[in-house]
C-alpha cells in the first residue's frame, strides 16, 4: 500500500507541474497586454512591462515564475483585478467562500440523494420511483444557474424568506443564512446524480442471490436492504461522489455571480478577461489542484477498498 | 396506478400552490432607516445612499487601481487639491479648490503657487500638510514602485518639470534626482509646482483634480511597503487606508460591499448632507433589478433587461455616454487596395443609416468623431453645443444612399475590381456590436448589390481584436479589413483635442494606419503654447481636426452609446441633469426618509 501511495503522490506532483507549465504558457500567450490602457503612453506601458519582466523571452519569464513559486511561495502580484495585492492573498480570501457553498451543497446532496435513490429502488416502478425519477430528470437537465435564478426570484425576492444576495456585513449567522440558497441551487444536480446512480446499483443488488439468501435466513426486506444491499451498492458511489466535488466547483462560478459571492469563480473569469497573468495562473492552479487532489483521493480510497486496484500494476 | 395518479396530482397541486404564493406575496418591503420630512412628518434615522456596481473596487491607493470600481469609491473618500464643482445653475462643471485654499497663482506661467486650506485634515483629524503632498508625489513617481496610473501626475493636463524623466529613469537609463523635479514645499501650507511649459490656471486645477494627485497617509503607506520597497499594501483594505474626502471608508468586504460614513473632518463637510453610502458589488444585472425593486438599493444602471422593466418608468433618466463606436479601416491591406480608396471609404460612411440603427439599439446616431459630453470651454460649454462644430457634419447623420452608391461605383472603377469582399471584426463581449454589424451587413449588401459587395462578420475576444488591428503598425497586413473600436480617453473629456493623439502617425496605440501629415501638424498645433493659453484657438484647431477626420474618413463613426439609469424615490439629487465629470452629484445629494 505504501508503494502504491508513493506512486500516486509522484503521479499527482507530475500532473500538477505539467498543468502549472501549460497554464503559465497559455496565459502568457494570450493576445494583448495587462497594461493595455489607452490612457497610458506607449513608453509607460513599455516601462511597466520591463519592470514586470514581460519584455523577456517566455522561458525566462517562466524561470522567474518558478523561482518565485518554489522558493518564496510567491505567485506574483495581481496587476488588474486587485492591483498590488499578491495573487495568493486574493485566493486565500476567496477560497473559503467557494468551498463553503461547494462542500455545503455536497453535504446536502449526499443524504438526500441516498434517501431518494433508496426510496426509488425499493419502490421500483411504483409511485415513489416515478416521482424520484421525474425529479432526477429535472435535476440533471436543469442547469444549476437556472435553478439558482428561480430560487432567488421566488424564494428570496417574492417570498422574502432569504436575502437576495450574499450578506457579508451582518454577522456570521446572516452570512451563512445568505449562502443557503446558492448551496441548495448547487446541490440539485448532485442529488439527482446520486439518486439515479444509487437506484440503479440498489436494484441490481436487490435482485442478487445473496439477497434471496438473506431473506431466506429470516431477515426482513428492510434489514436485508440496510445490512447487505445498501452496503454493497454504496461502494461504487465513491467513484462519483469524490469527483463530483471538482465538477460542482466548476459549476459554482455562475452561482457565485448570481448571488454576488466573492468566491474564486468570478476571479478566474475577470483575471483572464483582463490579462491579469499572475492571478489567472494562480486561479487555474487552484482548480487544477482540486481536480488532482480528488483523483488522488479516489485512487487511495479505491486502493484501500479493493486490493486489486493497488496490486494491479505489480502482479506482473 | 391509482396511487401514482394521486401522487402526481399532489405534486402538481404543491407546485401550483407555491407559484400562487410566490405570485401573490405582499409587495417587497422597502426599508427606510433615517431622517427626513414630508408633509410635516419627521422621520429620524440615517441618510444612507445605497447603490450597486457591476465592478468591484480593487485598490484605494491613488497610485494604483485606475479601474472604474475603484474610482467610483475613491471619488468619495479621496480628496485632491482641486475638485470639479457645479456652476451656478448646476448644468455644467467647473474646477474649484478642495484641499487647496484658493486657485493657483503664478507670475511667469511656469511656477505655480498652491496654498493649502488650513482646515484640510485626514479622517482621523490630523492636518494635511505640504509634507503629505511631497511624500505622496515622490512615491507616486518612484521608479522602483512602477505605479501603473501615476505617469499622469508627471504629464497630463500639465507637464511638471523633470517629473516624467524621474518616473521613467529606469527605462531610459538617465538618472534624475527627486530634488530636480518641479514639486517643492515652501512651508507647511504652501507648495510650488514648476511646469516645463506655460499653462493656464484651469489646466493646473484640472491636473490636480485627478485621483492620483491626491495625498497618501505616510505612516500606513510605509507600513505596507515590502522589504524591497517595490510595492505597498496601502489602500488594499479599509484598515490600510486613510480617507481624506467627503466620506471615510468604514468597511470593505472585497468583491462584495463597501460602506462609508460622512467624514466630519473633511474641509467641506458642511456641503455634505448624507450620513453615509453603501456600495455593493453585484455583477448580475437581474439581481440588481431585484435589489432595486425590493428597495435595497437606490440607484440602478439599466442594461437591456433593466430597460425592459423600467423603460416606461417616469423615474428613468438617460444621458449620453462618452463611448463612441466607430469602424476602423485597414487602408494598407495589400490584398484589398480598395480599402485605401477615398471614394470607397466615403461610400461606407454615407451608406450607413445611423439613425435607424441607433434607434434599434437605444443609442445616439453619430456621424461625428467627438462625443456630445466633451467640454470645450472653461465655463462648461460642450463641444457639440458650439454651432461651428456641427456645421461640417454631413446632414441626415451622414446617411446619403444615392451618394454612397455613386461613390461605390467610382471606387470600383478606380481600383479595377468587380466585387468587394470584406470582413468586419468585433468584440464578442459587446452584444450591441453584433446587432450593429448585422444591420450594416444587410444594409450595405442591399445598397451596393450582393453581386458586387460582400460583408462577413467575425467576432473575437477584445484583446485578440486589438492585437490584430494593431498589427498594422508593423507594416501593411492582410489580417483584417474593418474593425469596430471605441476610444474613451479621460483627458479628452475636458480637452477634446487630446482625442486625436492616438490618431497621429507615430502613436503606438493607433488602431489603423492613419498616416495623415495634416492631422499630425494640426495635433501638434493644438497642444502648442498658443493653443494651451487660448482655449478658443484650441477649439478651432480641434474642429479642423475633426473635419479632416470626417472628410478623409480616417474611421467611420456610427453611434454614441446612451446610458439609462433610475434613482429610487428617496433620492433628492442636487441637479436635474447629469453633469459630465461630476456625474449625478451623489456626494451632495439628500435622502427623503419618508419614502
Amino acid at each position: 500500500m505504501k508503494k502504491y501511495m508513493i506512486g500516486r503522490v509522484i503521479a499527482a506532483c507530475v500532473a500538477l507541474f505539467l498543468i502549472l507549465t501549460i497554464a503559465f504558457m497559455v496565459v502568457r500567450l494570450m493576445p494583448g497586454s495587462v497594461y493595455d490602457d489607452p490612457n497610458l503612453a506607449p513608453e509607460v506601458v513599455a516601462m511597466l512591462e520591463q519592470q514586470a519582466h514581460l519584455d523577456e523571452p517566455l522561458l525566462v519569464q517562466y524561470a522567474y515564475f518558478l523561482k518565485g513559486v518554489i522558493f518564496e511561495n510567491d505567485w506574483g502580484v495581481s496587476a488588474k483585478v486587485e492591483p498590488g495585492v499578491p495573487a495568493f492573498d486574493i485566493l486565500k480570501r476567496q477560497i473559503p467562500y467557494s468551498l463553503t457553498i461547494n462542500v455545503g451543497s455536497l453535504a446536502l446532496a449526499l443524504p438526500i440523494g441516498i434517501v431518494a435513490g433508496t426510496v426509488a429502488a425499493l419502490h421500483k416502478n411504483k409511485a415513489g420511483d416515478h416521482v424520484v425519477s421525474i425529479l432526477v430528470v429535472l435535476g440533471i437537465s436543469i442547469p444549476s444557474f437556472v435553478f439558482a435564478s428561480c430560487l432567488q426570484y421566488f424564494i428570496a425576492y417574492k417570498m422574502g424568506w432569504f436575502p437576495i444576495i450574499f450578506e457579508p456585513s451582518k454577522g456570521t449567522g446572516m452570512q451563512i443564512y445568505s449562502l443557503m440558497l446558492p448551496t441548495i441551487a448547487l446541490s440539485l444536480s448532485p442529488i439527482a446524480t446520486i439518486a439515479r446512480y444509487l437506484r440503479g446499483e440498489l436494484i441490481e443488488v436487490l435482485g442478487s442471490e445473496f439477497m434471496v439468501l438473506a431473506r431466506t435466513k429470516g431477515l426482513t426486506q428492510r434489514q436485508a436492504t440496510i445490512r447487505h444491499s445498501f452496503r454493497n451498492a454504496s461502494l461504487p458511489l465513491v467513484n462519483i461522489v469524490i469527483p463530483m466535488f471538482a465538477h460542482v466547483l466548476a459549476g459554482s462560478m455562475v452561482i457565485e455571480r448570481i448571488f454576488s459571492i466573492p468566491g474564486v469563480g468570478g476571479t478566474l473569469i475577470s483575471s483572464i478577461n483582463t490579462n491579469d497573468y499572475s492571478l489567472a495562473v494562480a486561479t487555474l492552479i487552484f482548480y487544477a489542484l482540486i481536480s488532482v487532489l480528488t483523483s488522488f483521493v479516489i485512487d487511495i480510497v479505491l486502493g484501500l477498498i479493493d486490493p486489486r486496484v493497488r496490486l494491479g500494476g505489480s502482479s506482473k | 396506478m391509482k396511487t401514482t395518479r394521486k401522487l402526481l396530482a399532489l405534486l402538481l397541486a404543491g407546485v401550483m400552490t407555491a407559484s400562487l404564493l410566490a405570485g401573490c406575496s405582499s409587495s417587497p418591503s422597502t426599508s427606510s432607516s433615517g431622517s427626513g420630512s414630508s408633509s410635516g412628518e419627521t422621520v429620524e434615522g440615517e441618510k444612507i445612499f445605497r447603490r450597486s456596481t457591476l465592478q468591484q473596487a480593487t485598490n484605494m491607493n491613488p497610485h494604483q487601481g485606475g479601474d472604474a470600481g475603484s474610482i467610483e469609491v475613491s471619488d468619495y473618500v479621496q480628496a485632491k487639491l482641486y475638485r470639479v464643482v457645479y456652476n451656478e445653475d448646476k448644468t455644467a462643471s467647473v474646477p474649484g479648490p478642495e484641499l487647496a485654499a484658493s486657485e493657483p497663482t503664478t507670475e511667469d506661467g511656469y511656477t505655480w503657487t498652491i496654498k493649502l486650506d488650513p482646515n484640510a485634515k485626514w479622517a482621523n483629524g490630523e492636518p494635511i500638510t505640504a509634507d503629505d503632498f511631497m511624500y505622496s508625489w515622490e512615491m507616486a513617481l518612484n521608479p522602483q514602485l512602477a505605479n501603473t496610473t501615476t505617469s499622469g501626475l508627471a504629464k497630463n493636463h500639465i507637464q511638471v518639470e523633470n517629473a516624467y524623466e524621474y518616473y521613467m529613469q529606469l527605462s531610459t537609463g538617465v538618472p534624475v534626482e527627486w530634488e530636480d523635479v518641479g514639486f517643492k514645499k515652501v512651508d507647511d501650507l504652501t507648495l510650488t509646482v514648476t511646469t516645463s511649459e506655460k499653462y493656464s490656471a484651469r489646466d493646473v486645477m484640472y491636473h490636480f483634480c485627478m485621483r492620483y494627485t491626491g495625498p497618501v497617509y505616510k505612516e500606513m503607506y510605509e507600513a505596507g511597503m515590502d522589504a524591497n520597497r517595490t510595492s505597498t499594501t496601502y489602500g488594499t483594505s479599509a484598515e490600510e487606508y486613510m480617507s481624506s474626502g467627503p466620506f471615510k471608508l468604514d468597511t470593505w468586504v472585497k468583491g462584495t460591499e463597501v460602506t462609508m460614513s460622512k467624514n466630519e473632518n473633511y474641509c467641506h463637510a458642511d456641503e455634505i448632507i448624507l450620513d453615509g453610502m453603501t456600495v455593493r458589488t453585484v455583477p448580475d444585472e437581474n439581481t440588481q433589478i431585484q435589489l432595486f425593486q425590493n428597495g435595497e438599493i437606490d440607484y440602478l444602471s439599466l442594461g437591456t433587461n433593466g430597460l425592459e422593466v423600467f423603460g416606461e418608468d417616469p423615474r428613468t433618466q438617460e444621458y449620453p455616454s462618452t463611448t463612441l463606436r466607430s469602424i476602423q479601416i485597414n487602408t494598407e491591406n495589400p490584398d484589398k487596395p480598395y480599402l485605401g480608396n477615398l471614394n470607397f471609404k466615403k461610400a461606407l460612411y454615407y451608406g450607413i443609416n445611423r439613425e435607424e440603427l441607433a434607434n434599434a439599439l437605444n443609442y445616439i446616431p453619430a456621424a461625428y468623431f467627438l462625443p456630445t459630453p466633451y467640454v470645450a470651454y472653461s465655463d462648461g460649454t460642450l463641444f457639440r453645443d458650439i454651432p461651428e462644430a456641427n456645421a461640417y457634419i454631413p446632414e441626415n447623420n451622414g446617411y446619403d444612399p444615392d451618394l454612397a452608391k455613386e461613390l461605390f461605383d467610382k471606387a470600383l472603377e478606380e481600383t479595377g475590381v468587380d466585387k468587394v469582399s470584406i470582413t468586419v471584426i468585433y468584440s464578442e463581449t459587446v452584444p450591441a456590436l453584433r446587432t450593429a454589424s448585422e444591420y450594416i451587413q444587410n444594409e450595405l449588401t442591399q445598397l451596393f448589390g450582393a453581386d458586387r459587395f460582400e460583408l462577413k462578420l467575425q467576432s473575437m475576444a477584445q484583446s485578440a481584436l486589438l492585437d490584430i488591428m494593431r498589427s498594422s503598425q508593423s507594416g501593411p497586413t492582410n489580417t483584417w479589413d474593418l474593425g469596430w473600436s471605441a476610444w474613451d480617453l479621460t483627458a479628452a473629456q475636458l480637452y477634446p483635442n487630446r482625442k486625436f493623439e492616438p490618431y497621429t502617425s507615430t502613436d503606438s496605440r493607433r488602431f489603423a494606419p492613419y498616416n495623415s501629415p495634416e492631422l499630425d501638424a494640426l495635433y501638434a498645433e493644438s497642444i502648442s503654447e498658443e493653443c494651451r493659453l487660448d482655449e478658443k484657438k484650441r477649439i478651432e484647431v480641434t474642429m479642423e481636426m475633426e473635419k479632416l477626420v470626417i472628410d478623409n474618413v480616417l474611421e467611420i463613426p456610427v453611434y454614441q452609446q446612451q446610458a439609462y439609469v433610475i434613482h429610487s424615490d428617496r433620492c433628492i439629487l442636487p441637479s436635474d441633469v447629469r453633469v459630465n465629470t461630476i456625474g449625478w452629484g451623489w456626494a451632495y445629494m439628500d435622502i427623503d426618509l419618508t419614502k
